[in-house]
């Protein structure tokens, strides 16, 4: 895994406002997430790759080298910001064609690739013609993806692209970036709809309050996290006996009893998950059910970010 | 169709891109504001003003009066209006482009924002020539029913100065935009220091203010017009490296007026 993206110690701040608080990462070739909730700092992180801002302290890499003021770094990125404004009373071509002159696109030649950004961004040609103020959230969204790709950028950032999108539009979109890619082109996307991130991105840099909480790939997250409070919910016919064997045993870290469901948040997760069967056959209860509810990333996000 | 075809060629294998130049750059956004201001909603607002000033024009312009047409020409049309509205056309783009966010789209493309400053001044000067011809051919037909003489004598002098003042105006509009979120009301400041207060000062101080070296161009014989062309050229020339020069290395927070 070639490293795409090498943060050393890296601070942003807004005067005293905390932006990103001396964080260290690396993000790695492939789709990679960013997640956080609102002011954890990711687009603080974007724009800095982006070279919008410039470090308060600390280093960072993109591609092997500072993206402050660095046009050659510019070159090789596609950005797609958070933002809904466009030029509302320009047609999509035009518009597209105006910022391929300005990525290095001879002016002849941005028609051609205005039209094919299109295409990839799937925007049926009945609306090329339409101004962008007419278009729908998740047209412009369409659109403000195919400016980031004209040039064929090593990178591509996406801001919260999904904001907007209906639940096709949003399975479109991730068919889009796993089609680009397929063609090699690295890609960050930022968003708090984890749901759709999860299929979608092979790692993780999870942000809050600015610092970064996980890194890595998918797999190593949810290894890392194991050591946590593993949460599981079990049902059974006597909820209430089963929590007391389980605390007994000194297995537990809490509990909650909704029904016949017994959840449970576990001391030792690794323990409990490779003697489970022998710590609930020691109980006389009648076990109908078992539910790890930590496997899914939104689990994982919610724990880690309370 | 040759060309069409190079591009679908090239378009299947990898797309080789080029660092745009300081001319593609320009055209880049004269395009791109262009196509922003030439709709239907900015035309007939531009043909409403213009209606406005041909009226109010018209009825203040007594018959074979050059002095009245001169100060319409002059003092209205030139020394009041135009800063006000290179503040506004100059001001605007980056401002607004900042306020809204879309700067975002043009200064992470690889063109420096050096660049893009330029290409946004020398786009706003085009627009803003564009805007006082129209009010300029308004003007001489309403001399020209009103009997002026020696309205198009005047002309060419009085068309440099409006052209230098534009290339002047728009640097300082230019500069007070990257300079500060706040810069109409700095605008308004500026105009009022230099623009009215300076400007009366009989000694070398005035040389400070734009309206001067335009009433030089006009009115101050040959050598006037060399040192007012020059003083509006140096004017504008001085803010432009100043507005590059902040522009590239000034923080700013977009989707907020405030800096970072």
């Amino acid at each position: 895994m070639k490293p795409i993206i090498e943060a050393k110690e890296l601070s942003c701040f807004y005067g005293v406002v905390l932006g990103l608080n001396n964080v260290s990462f690396t993000i790695n070739e492939g789709i990679t997430g960013l997640v956080g909730p609102n002011g954890a700092g990711k687009s603080t992180l974007i724009k800095l790759i982006t070279g919008q801002l410039k470090p308060s302290s600390g280093s960072l890499s993109v591609m092997g080298e500072d993206p402050w003021n660095h046009l050659d770094v510019l070159a090789r990125i596609g950005y797609c910001p958070e933002h809904e404004c466009i030029h509302k009373e320009l047609r999509p071509i035009d518009w597209l064609r105006s910022l391929a002159v300005l990525s290095g696109i001879p002016w002849k030649k941005t028609k051609a690739i205005s039209e094919k950004a299109l295409e990839v961004v799937q925007l049926p040609s009945v609306h090329w013609n339409k101004k962008i103020g007419a278009y729908s959230k998740g047209m412009r969204q369409r659109v403000k993806l195919a400016q980031a790709i004209l040039h064929e950028p090593e990178l591509v950032i996406l801001d919260e692209p999904m904001n907007g999108l209906d639940p096709m539009g949003r399975r479109e979109m991730g068919k889009i970036l796993k089609d680009l890619r397929s063609q090699g082109v690295d890609i960050i996307i930022s968003s708090h709809i984890l749901h759709e991130l999860e299929t979608l991105c092979g790692s993780f840099l999870m942000l809050n309050w600015g610092r970064v909480l996980a890194s890595g790939r998918q797999t190593k997250i949810r290894e890392d996290i194991k050591n946590w409070s593993e949460t599981l919910a079990i049902c059974s016919d006597n909820p209430q006996q089963l929590a007391d064997h389980l605390l007994e045993g000194n297995h537990l870290k809490g509990f909650l009893i909704e029904g016949n469901q017994l959840l449970i948040w576990l001391r030792d997760p690794k323990d409990f998950s490779l003697k489970w069967t022998e710590y609930l056959a020691d109980c006389d209860v009648v076990i109908q059910s078992i539910e790890n509810k930590s496997q899914s990333l939104s689990h994982i996000f919610e724990k880690i970010t309370v | 169709m040759d060309n069409d075809d190079s591009v679908m060629s090239e378009l299947d294998g990898k797309l080789v891109v080029s660092k745009p130049s300081l001319f593609s750059v320009i055209w880049g956004i004269v395009f791109l504001r262009w196509r922003s201001f030439a709709n239907r909603r900015t035309l007939i607002k531009l043909f409403l003003a213009v209606s406005i000033f041909t009226v109010l024009a018209g009825l203040s312009i007594n018959e074979f009066n050059q002095k009245q047409f001169e100060v319409w020409f002059f003092e209205v049309l030139t020394s009041t209006m135009m800063p006000l509205v290179c503040l506004s056309v100059a001001g605007s783009f980056l401002r607004t482009g900042i306020k809204e966010s879309t700067i975002e789209y043009l200064w992470t493309r690889p063109i420096g924002k050096a660049k893009l400053m330029i290409g946004s001044y020398l786009s706003s000067i085009g627009i803003v020539v564009l805007f006082y011809f129209v009010f300029d051919i308004s003007l001489h037909v309403i001399g020209f029913y009103r009997n002026i003489p020696n309205a198009m004598v005047l002309f060419p002098n009085l068309w440099l100065a409006q052209f230098m003042g534009v290339l002047a105006f728009c640097g300082i509009a230019s500069f007070l935009s990257v300079f500060s979120g706040k810069y109409l009301l700095w605008g308004v400041v500026y105009g009022l220091l230099f623009e009215v207060g300076v400007s009366q000062i009989p000694t070398n101080m005035n040389n400070l203010s734009v309206s001067h070296h335009l009433s030089s161009i006009v009115w101050g014989g040959v050598e006037g017009l060399v040192i007012g062309t020059l003083g509006c050229l140096l004017t504008g020339g001085i803010s432009l490296v100043l507005a590059c020069y902040i522009f590239s290395f000034k923080q700013y927070r977009v989707g907020s007026s405030r800096e970072g």
